[in-house]
């Protein structure tokens, strides 16, 4: 493509945009409505990830030491426990804390277990978090063959529906802003058909006259893109704002439970990914329009 | 020079268009295609812009066999061929100028050689003082002189011209004919199309006459021969 030819594209591109002002603001509204749907279910599956990273982060393994086990035994368990592959952190709580914090949590009845410092029932635990709860019950059998561990404490269930939950979301998120994409080309690819129909005759023209395929359709995928970015602008705006105005609604509401993702923390990607979803919907949806005038 | 080779073309729904046509037309020539409606005319046109495609033979353009080109390669074909409708075919939200300017935007002409040839071109035809307007700004004629300053602008070889006076009356029939000859006369070779038969008993041009899609008559010196 020569520079006085892009020039040309361009120019021509903004004339059009321009002069069908109504085609092309409905073919914009189109592009902010499956872009303001995308990114519902763009940031209910950050949010759900993030959710799940926050659970997983905090989610332990109790490996309970058997207390005929020695202090270099207590020493080398703890090192054959960080060497497990999905292990994120270890640490240790020994018994003689573990009294301590019951006795605090007993309170005034604390004196009950008076005595137990010389003797202490309880066992040294160590505190394992992962780094994918996915391989949760892989690391607990690990866990559970080193010797000198007598017990594993863990709750496998919550662990599985979390998974299970999370994946699914996922997944489910993952086909519906697929098949958004698809009817969002096709919804776009119609609307700028109808201009492109309007100037069938100036294509037909062209053709007469020997302008290439690609002549005639860079001004319509320019088109495309301009009207794709312009989508992608509004719609950023719209969630930006109804986002930030959620956060600001939970953190007035006092709601501590679920943490949102930080509109800071997303920000940049999904301005990324809109824009590079707005300009592939347009410039493909514009490509689709034109290929039908071009069989002259 | 153009040379059609035992063309048939049948369309898709069996009307035959032309059948076994052979004929050669000449570097600089003036040729009138004749015939009543429906007899193959606008055929012989489309095949000649690569609109269609023969369904057996050759249609060779150039020592370039045209039926046998690629997609990609009739654009630059059409670029050697300047092409005048009846419907005139101007782009109503572009002056004289644009129109014409146009035709050389497409095969990315540089601005110098733009600013040159477009004036030169509606000199040709005579519309330099309207170069502003607007193509709904003027007469049937006057539109069509447009479109013949565009088919010419980029110096093609050939101009095909597709019954150009057909919307016309006779006097600026007459004047866009006279036009063609100019063309004709700084070597352009110059086939239209055309139901004038005082345009063609008077220029006295070479005349094919095709009648249910074969050639009825090739004459130097022709004339019409229907009456309308």
């Amino acid at each position: 493509m020569k520079i006085r030819g892009g020039r040309y594209f361009i120019k021509e591109a903004f004339r059009n945009v321009f002069s069908n002002g109504w085609m092309s603001m409905a073919s914009i509204l189109t592009v902010v409505a499956s872009l303001l749907v995308f990114g519902l279910f763009m940031i209910l599956s950050i949010n759900v990830s993030y959710f799940a990273e926050q659970i997983e982060a905090d989610y332990e393994i109790i490996v309970m030491v058997d207390e005929t086990v020695g202090e270099d035994r207590l020493a080398a368990i703890g090192e054959e426990i960080r060497n497990i592959p999905n292990v994120q952190e270890v640490v240790l709580n020994p018994n003689d804390q573990r009294l301590a914090d019951l006795k605090e949590d007993l309170g005034e009845d604390a004196s009950v277990l008076d005595g137990y410092e010389e003797d202490n029932p309880l066992r040294d635990w160590y505190m394992v978090t992962m780094e994918s709860l996915d391989l949760a019950e892989q690391t607990a059998a690990q866990l559970e063959q080193i010797s000198g561990v007598a017990k594993i404490a863990r709750n496998q269930d919550t662990i599985n529906t979390l998974v299970t939950v999370t994946d699914s979301i996922s997944n489910i998120s993952i086909w519906v802003m697929l098949a958004l994409a698809i009817v969002s080309v096709f919804i776009i690819s119609n609307t700028i058909k109808l201009t492109v129909f309007a100037r069938r005759k100036e294509i037909n023209i062209m053709k007469f006259v020997g302008a290439t395929d690609w002549f005639i359709r860079w001004p319509f995928v320019i088109e495309g893109v301009i009207i794709g970015f312009f989508g992608c602008i509004i719609s950023l705006l719209i969630l930006g704002f109804a986002y930030n105005g959620l956060l600001g609604m939970v953190e007035n509401l006092g709601i501590t439970f679920v943490k949102f993702v930080p509109l800071s923390r997303i920000w940049l990607t999904s301005s990324g990914l809109f824009a590079l979803m707005g300009i592939l919907l347009g410039g493909i949806g514009s490509l689709i329009s034109v290929r039908k005038y071009l069989k002259v | 020079m153009i040379l059609f080779s035992n063309v048939t073309k049948v369309y898709e729904n069996g009307t035959v268009g032309l059948d076994n046509v052979s004929f050669y037309i000449d570097k600089g020539e003036f040729v009138f295609i004749v015939g009543p409606s429906g007899a193959g005319k606008s055929t012989l046109i489309k095949l000649l812009m690569h609109e269609e495609t023969p369904t057996s033979g050759d249609v060779i353009i150039n020592d370039i066999n045209v039926s046998r080109l690629k997609r990609s390669q009739i654009p630059y074909l059409r670029r050697r061929m300047g092409v005048v409708f009846q419907d005139f075919r101007l782009l109503p939200n572009k002056t004289v100028y644009e129109n014409v300017a146009f035709a050389m935007q497409i095969v990315q002409a540089s601005k110098r050689d733009i600013r040159r040839s477009v004036p030169n071109a509606l000199s040709l035809v005579g519309l330099s003082h309207k170069a502003k307007m607007l193509p709904t700004q003027l007469s049937g004629g006057e539109q069509q002189r447009v479109a013949l300053a565009r088919a010419i602008v980029n110096n093609p070889a050939y101009l095909i011209a597709d019954e150009p006076t057909g919307n016309l009356n006779p006097k600026t029939a007459a004047e866009i004919v006279e036009i063609l000859d100019d063309i004709n006369k700084r070597g352009t070779t110059v086939i239209m199309a055309t139901h004038a038969k005082e345009i063609v008993d008077s220029m006295k041009k070479r005349v094919i006459a095709i009648e249910d899609g074969v050639i009825a008559r090739d004459e130097t010196r022709g004339v019409y021969g229907y009456e309308n």
